[in-house]
């Protein structure tokens, strides 16, 4: 479902409109600038590059807006307690460590609408608990809205909708 | 580095990239290196860049062989060296030629004597229609009364009084210039009665490159064949024709068809510039095809890094990077592989001309030979070109990727 909201799946019936117009009609260029400006996203699998060290991977999303400055991005490394392995390449580093990679760069934007998709699949309880604070209050200071899908139900933030199937 | 050169070039080899670029370089080096020969060359044949003048104008006549060497033995008169009306009207049809002017020719006896060029000797004159002469000097007219007669010489007589008649009787040389200074006295005369003579003043008001002859103006030459000639022939012996400058091998053909003969030196030459154009050409071509095999495969390259960074492009693209910014990181990459070659082409080609001019000044060659505005203009067009196409190639071969 998330793959539909952002574009990046087509192979759907029905219909979904953004501000009222199909989205299925969107440009290339209309989709960078919602991804850059409107919508923020944490796949599922994670889609790092593996080459590139942790910090840079979030450079190379937050290097679009410029919105978000490097010392922002170091505090919340911190916050998820991975200052220690941002210069390293991400193939070289944890599951976890990578998927609070992948929170972070989703953070380093301005956005409407966050889309995690299964997003703490690879974090234990502390960290979950770290990083949905982290999202929250990012939340909060853009006034956004967030979509999440997970296996198990949780009560990580205070949902004002879920949907079981 | 940037992220986005560091995602889609890392760990990718770029030998091909290098080796089509060394390809191209070369090329490039062959197609200014025989562009600049051609324009050398041309300079040295033609150092006053009056290349057209060149070959536009020939002076033709009928050869000399011992039969029209009998004949005019028996006859008394060089008439089998004449051009009759009908073979200048078959001149005229012919379409290599443009336009024709015939020689007249004094047919009185001319005596020059000038104390300023210490010498007395006698000459002939001849005129042509003003607009075969390169340059027309002012007053070129004659009336009778005017005070002096117009002449016209040979640039070659000029270097022969200069070079070997003033030097070896250890007089001044004379320049263009202080040629219409020197005062010079003609008699003319009847060959058979000599009471018909007078004398005149005359000026040299110029030098020709065109045509080695002595002229006058018209005027003078009818006005004193009629009162001091004694010839009735009227058909010129020499033509002056203005061709058509691409047809030089059918001129050629047509000339040895009718045993006519031409400034030979000039035909000569043209042969020779013909197996140089030849030459040219061939270095030219081969430079062309190594340029576009080389821009081919540089493309090919391009296109295949596109392919090949198939999975990163799609990724950035799902960060909210435009085609646009994708496209211009590989443009930026190309002009930098170009640039750097085309340098590299430059300054091996800049090296290899000095040493070709110093070649030829060694030889004695001297000429102007600089480089050309012509091959910097084509440098830059070349590069612009090869700029153009590539973005169109990374364009298309990016847009197929999403």
């Amino acid at each position: 479902m998330l793959h539909i909201l952002y574009g990046t799946r087509s192979d759907y019936r029905g219909e979904v409109e953004f501000d009222k117009n199909s989205i299925k009609l969107f440009s290339i260029n209309k989709w960078a600038e919602l991804r850059r400006n409107h919508f923020s996203i944490v796949f599922q699998e994670l889609k790092l590059f593996p080459t590139l060290s942790g910090l840079e991977n979030i450079l190379i999303k937050s290097h679009l807006t410029r919105t978000t400055d490097l010392n922002t991005i170091l505090r919340m490394a911190e916050k998820l307690k991975i200052s220690e392995i941002l210069e390293k390449k991400c193939e070289k580093i944890s599951l976890g460590e990578q998927q609070r990679i992948a929170i972070i760069r989703a953070l380093a934007q301005p956005f409407d609408w966050i889309l995690l998709d299964e997003p703490f699949s690879n974090l234990d309880p502390e960290n979950i608990k770290n990083a949905s604070s982290l999202i929250l209050q990012e939340c909060k200071k853009r006034n956004a809205g967030l979509i999440i899908t997970a296996l198990k139900e949780d009560e990580y933030f205070s949902y004002n909708l879920k949907l079981i199937m | 580095m940037n992220l986005l050169t560091k995602v889609i070039w890392e760990g990718k080899s770029r030998w091909q990239i290098l080796v089509a670029g060394a390809g191209y370089c070369v090329g490039l080096f062959l197609v200014l290196f025989s562009l600049q020969l051609y324009l050398d060359i041309e300079s040295v044949l033609y150092p006053d860049g009056n290349e057209s003048d060149f070959y536009e104008y020939l002076i033709i006549s009928k050869k000399i062989s011992s039969f029209n060497t009998v004949e005019s033995y028996l006859l008394g008169r060089g008439n089998s060296v004449l051009f009759s009306k009908e073979e200048i009207e078959d001149l005229e049809k012919q379409n290599f030629i443009k336009s024709l002017g015939e020689f007249k020719s004094s047919k009185f006896i001319t005596i020059l004597s000038s104390s300023d060029f210490g010498f007395k000797s006698e000459i002939f004159f001849e005129s042509i229609p003003e607009k075969y002469l390169e340059q027309v000097p002012q007053n070129w007219s004659w009336k009778e009364r005017d005070k002096y007669i117009p002449i016209l010489i040979s640039s070659e007589y000029l270097n022969l009084y200069n070079f070997v008649y003033a030097a070896i009787h250890g007089l001044p040389f004379v320049s263009k210039s202080v040629l219409p200074l020197k005062s010079v006295k003609i008699d003319i005369y009847n060959s058979e009665d000599l009471t018909k003579r007078k004398n005149f003043k005359a000026k040299i008001v110029g030098v020709s490159d065109r045509i080695p002859s002595i002229l006058v103006p018209e005027g003078f030459i009818d006005w004193a064949n009629e009162n001091y000639g004694n010839v009735t022939y009227t058909s010129p012996s020499r033509i002056i024709i203005e061709m058509d400058r691409a047809s030089k091998p059918e001129l050629e053909k047509f000339l040895n068809d009718q045993n006519y003969m031409a400034n030979k030196e000039r035909l000569k030459l043209s042969h020779f510039e013909r197996v140089f154009q030849i030459v040219f050409s061939v270095i030219l071509l081969v430079g062309i095809l190594f340029v576009i095999l080389s821009f081919v495969i540089i493309i090919v390259n391009f296109q295949l890094l596109v392919a090949r960074s198939n999975e990163e492009i799609e990724l950035l693209i799902k960060l909210g990077y435009t085609p646009k910014m994708l496209t211009r990181n590989f443009n930026i990459h190309f002009i930098k592989v170009i640039s750097l070659v085309t340098i590299l082409a430059f300054t091996f080609f800049f090296f290899v001309h000095s040493m070709f001019v110093s070649f030829l000044s060694n030889k004695g060659l001297d000429s102007d030979l600089s480089l050309s505005f012509v091959i910097v203009v084509f440098g830059i067009g070349f590069f612009i070109l090869s700029f153009l196409l590539n973005w169109l190639s990374i364009h298309i071969s990016l847009k197929k990727s999403f």
